[in-house]
């Protein structure tokens, strides 16, 4: 009697064992993989973000320069303001609304990242930790005029999880719970940093393109009428076919190199907001199928995002 | 009170950047018919109004209206008819006109001053108001 009540004491354990130890080794790979890319994508972010008031600058750089006329003692200061001068001054001041900006998107990308690496922890069954710098941003951080209220609490929502898993040495038990608390604040956050990467930014990029623009094509058209008046004054009469090509061909080489590095951005940002669109979705398939996570199905598709992810980081790095 | 918010300061920011390239292409396609002082006038303007649209994307403004949806739609129906007016007109005095009245909105929005954008706005109509009178004489005169 007691023999058979051993017995299947002891079946039972080994039934459990096996059962416990086949959802340890179940393989998440997959999972990690799709967090590893979007990391990785977000890791040059930084990058961008401070694009935003160099952009500003740059725009105010070409003003300057048209304005000055181009004498020669201003032009290094307007390009290469000295410390603390009038000119350096001016610049900032002109682009000051940007560098909050800049800081909170740099802050928001940053708890996106570390979510995604937690999860990818808790996918290979790790024992998580975070960027403590993070902590803080549960309370401090703020629109920055850019966010919205449901984003700044996202952002917030996010760090706190963070927080929680290191501390709770959360494992791959809880990535389901994750997926289930969090999947609404991923979803805000990575809408909120595309809306301002594809919009805001680009916007900005168009802007100075614009002016990039005007400069040159001003400062050529400068050149014909200044060469017509060079051309009447040797005798030319008015009519007659005057042209000095050989500049402008110079001055558009630099033109063109400046529209390239240009529209590389422009496609770095639409890169970073589709690698975005692509975490958002698959973070939200992984959410949809989070009791059965470990199905082909589920594992391919988490693959798939992974590496079209990973396509868009070339996009990326191409400019930043 | 409302207060602008990110996406009604990013229509902003588009509706000044179109204007601002209308002006640069009204400036590059006749710049052998204008005299320099009416270049250098319509490029000023034109960094002033490009400035606005970057300062309305960066936000660097707090404007807080009580009527801000309808103040919104009185500047979008007036930048709207400065753009046409740009496209549209021939005489640079009358662009010039124009332009400035798009930079006086600009800065009316950026101090935030709920009289001075009315104002501004009202100017921009009545300029609209002006040009088509200024064409039907010219045809009639022509």
């Amino acid at each position: 009697m007691i023999g058979n009540r051993v017995k299947k004491i002891v079946g039972f354990v080994l039934v459990l064992s096996f059962a416990l130890s086949s959802t340890a080794c179940v393989d998440l790979s997959a999972i990690q993989k799709f967090t590893e890319s979007a990391s990785d994508v977000g890791k040059r972010f930084p990058n961008l973000a401070k694009d935003l008031s160099a952009s500003c600058k740059r725009q105010h750089v070409y003003q300057a320069l048209r304005k000055a006329q181009f004498r020669p003692e201003r032009l290094v200061k307007i390009t290469h303001p000295d410390k603390g001068s009038e000119d350096e001054a001016a610049l900032n001041s002109a682009c000051k609304g940007f560098s909050e900006q800049e800081q909170r998107l740099i802050e928001a990308n940053a708890v996106l990242i570390g979510y995604l690496k937690t999860m990818g922890d808790l996918a290979a069954d790790d024992l998580t930790a975070h960027d403590k710098e993070l902590d803080g941003l549960g309370k401090s951080f703020t629109n920055g005029n850019i966010f919205n209220d449901p984003e700044v609490t996202a952002v917030k929502g996010l760090v706190g999880f963070l927080l929680k898993a290191a501390t709770e040495g959360y494992r791959r038990k809880q990535l389901k719970k994750a997926l289930e608390e969090q999947n609404d604040n991923i979803q805000l956050v990575t809408a909120g940093l595309r809306r301002i990467v594809a919009e805001r930014y680009v916007q900005q990029l168009e802007n100075e393109r614009d002016q990039l623009r005007s400069y040159y094509g001003s400062s050529i058209s400068d050149y014909n009428v200044y060469m017509a008046k060079v051309a009447q004054n040797a005798g030319a009469k008015p009519g007659d076919m005057v042209q000095d090509p050989l500049p402008i061909i110079q001055v558009k080489r630099l033109w063109d190199d400046e529209e390239n590095t240009l529209a590389a951005r422009i496609e770095a940002a639409n890169a970073y907001a589709k690698a975005l669109d692509n975490i958002a979705q698959g973070h939200q398939k992984l959410y949809d199928s989070r009791n059965d996570l470990s199905s082909k199905t589920v594992l391919a598709t988490a693959l798939a995002y992974g590496k079209t992810i990973q396509s868009l980081v070339e996009d990326f790095r191409k400019a930043f | 009170m409302p207060t602008l918010s990110s996406d009604q300061a990013f229509q902003l920011a588009k509706q000044f950047s179109d204007i601002a390239r209308e002006l640069t292409e009204y400036r590059m396609s006749n710049f052998a018919e204008l005299t320099p002082d009416q270049r250098n006038q319509l490029e000023g303007l034109e960094f002033s109004i490009r400035n606005f649209s970057s300062d309305f994307v960066a936000l660097s403004i707090k404007l807080e209206l009580d009527d801000l949806d309808s103040a919104l739609r009185d500047i979008k129906g007036a930048t709207d008819k400065m753009k046409n007016a740009i496209g549209n007109l021939e005489k640079v005095n009358k662009i010039l006109k124009v332009a400035t009245t798009v930079v006086t909105i600009g800065a009316a929005i950026v101090s935030g001053n709920p009289a001075a954008i009315a104002s501004a706005v009202g100017a921009a109509f009545e300029e609209d108001k002006n040009k088509d009178e200024d064409k039907e004489e010219e045809t009639v005169n022509g």
